[in-house]
């Protein structure tokens, strides 16, 4: 599907949405498209663990940024140290995410939530130190508009979203300028976002987009 | 904007109510002050923002230990601190005598309903995404776009302030027609009790120019409520006012609007709403 348009009206994102849940379906990839009560308006539901291991240093002299490090996973040295305090947390993350049509801004929306292993929701800060650092810095002065806590448009329960005001901005850079290459919004948008919470879309759905 | 038309707008800017906060049966009283705290709050406010004055008064200033945060609630139920107070009352109380009785906590956070609200930056984040995506829906984001960072402020302000003034010399931009030209599509949020409330794209004019009133717009987003124009069930209210059906919404939006630019309605079946 050929779609070089920054911003989607309700029938195409219907269309998008579609494609992407049937090639998931095909790959055995758990994106489902779920009907709302919303007439007309369906939404994308994935879930995922992720494995995280946390450790806060109490001493501020000692904590350590590596600028370098993409991966919040990566391996960071305990310090030997008898003034340092080091909590550490071995934790199974439960993130659910969805991707709702927003009207307002014509646009999909990522919201998701995220709960450690004894159902706690994470908090702003949490969300936040698990975005990788070099993302992190893109985005540090805006930090608290980026990523917030909203009323789900849907289900409305508290859910974090990635704010859409820059969505179309975003697509406007990142989307093929040639009609000749087909592309889906959605695996595009995505792409692009969704390693800032976690998200990684498997390197197959570049199946659904590229040229001719 | 017509003479009467501004009175209007102030009228709406001075709308308050008055509460009595009290501490919920199970917050820990010994550590408390037990009386209650009386407070004439502003329709078009949020109820966080009063929370430094609870604190003073129930707390005598102290910091909340770690894994407290302050909510509120009336009748069981937590109050959603993101909608203004005005819209609250509206929507919860029913024949319920004045002051409005809120009950305070500070333990057991319900996070699976409240957002959580740490700081006023919270506040001005939400207030402010508010006013943006009005203005995209109004003015595809020109006016708002346009504008400096402090004129932004001076909306944040001219709210948590309470100035009139500061905060209409820059929201009157946001208010005008591009070209004499109607809104886009009118900002609007419908409010029921026990459901998400419902937002969805608006014009302010029909397909051949016609200009919509609030009756259009209430039977295509609730057919069910407001089914035929003598349907007399169910009422709309704005600002706690029930707004005649026939009025047109370009003008609602331009005169009810909240300070976030947004319609707030609240749609609630006529029987509860009367004594």
């Amino acid at each position: 599907m050929s779609n070089s348009k920054a911003i989607l009206d309700k029938l195409e994102f219907k269309l998008v949405a579609k494609e992407f849940a049937v090639f998931s379906e095909k790959r055995h990839i758990c994106w489902q498209l779920v009907q709302s009560e919303v007439p007309g308006l369906p939404f994308l539901a994935f879930k995922q663990r992720l494995h995280s291991r946390e450790e806060k240093s109490t001493n501020q002299e000692h904590s350590r940024e590596e600028e370098d490090e993409e991966d919040d996973d990566a391996e960071r040295e305990l310090e030997d140290d008898q003034a340092t305090l080091v909590t550490e947390r071995c934790d199974t993350i439960s993130m659910e995410y969805h991707v709702v049509y927003s009207e307002s801004y014509q646009v999909p929306v990522l919201y998701f939530n995220a709960f450690h292993s004894d159902g706690k929701l994470l908090s702003l800060n949490e969300i936040w130190d698990r975005v990788p650092s070099l993302h992190r810095q893109r985005i540090e002065h805006d930090k608290w508009t980026v990523i917030t806590q909203q009323e789900h448009p849907i289900f409305g329960r508290p859910f974090f979203q990635l704010h859409p005001c820059h969505t179309e901005d975003l697509m406007k850079q990142v989307l093929p300028n040639s009609s000749k290459s087909k592309s889906n919004y959605i695996v595009t948008w995505l792409s692009s976002v969704g390693p800032l919470v976690g998200l990684h879309l498997p390197l197959v759905f570049s199946e659904l987009c590229g040229d001719g | 904007m017509a003479a009467d038309d501004r009175e209007i707008l102030r009228e709406v800017w001075q709308g308050k109510l008055p509460i009595c906060f009290s501490l919920a049966d199970d917050e820990e009283k010994s550590s408390s002050i037990r009386e209650p705290c009386f407070l004439l709050v502003s329709r078009l406010t949020y109820i966080t923002l009063i929370a430094e004055k609870i604190l003073k008064h129930f707390k005598k200033g102290e910091e909340l230990p770690e894994g407290e945060e302050l909510w509120f609630e009336f009748n069981n139920q937590p109050l959603k601190w993101h909608y203004p107070v005005g819209v609250l009352f509206d929507l919860l109380t029913h024949n319920t005598p004045l002051p409005w009785n809120v009950k305070i906590h500070f333990k057991s956070f319900p996070e699976d309903e409240l957002l959580h609200c740490e700081s006023k930056e919270v506040v001005e984040a939400h207030f402010m995404s508010s006013i943006k995506e009005a203005d995209i829906l109004k003015h595809r984001g020109q006016v708002i776009n346009n504008m400096q960072k402090r004129d932004h402020k001076q909306l944040w302000q001219g709210l948590q302030n309470d100035k009139f003034d500061q905060f209409w010399t820059i929201n009157r931009r946001l208010m005008e027609r591009t070209n004499e030209e109607p809104f886009r599509s009118i900002p609007l949020r419908i409010y029921q009790r026990d459901k998400m409330y419902i937002q969805r794209l608006a014009k302010p004019v029909s397909g051949t120019g016609e200009p919509l009133n609030l009756g259009h717009v209430l039977k295509r987003l609730l057919p069910d409520r407001f089914n035929n124009s003598e349907n007399l069930n169910n009422r709309a209210l704005i600002h706690g006012v029930e707004v005649p059906t026939e009025t047109p919404v370009q003008w609602l939006s331009e005169h009810l609007s909240h300070p976030d630019n947004f319609l707030h309605i609240v749609v609630l079946p006529r029987e509860a709403a009367e004594p």
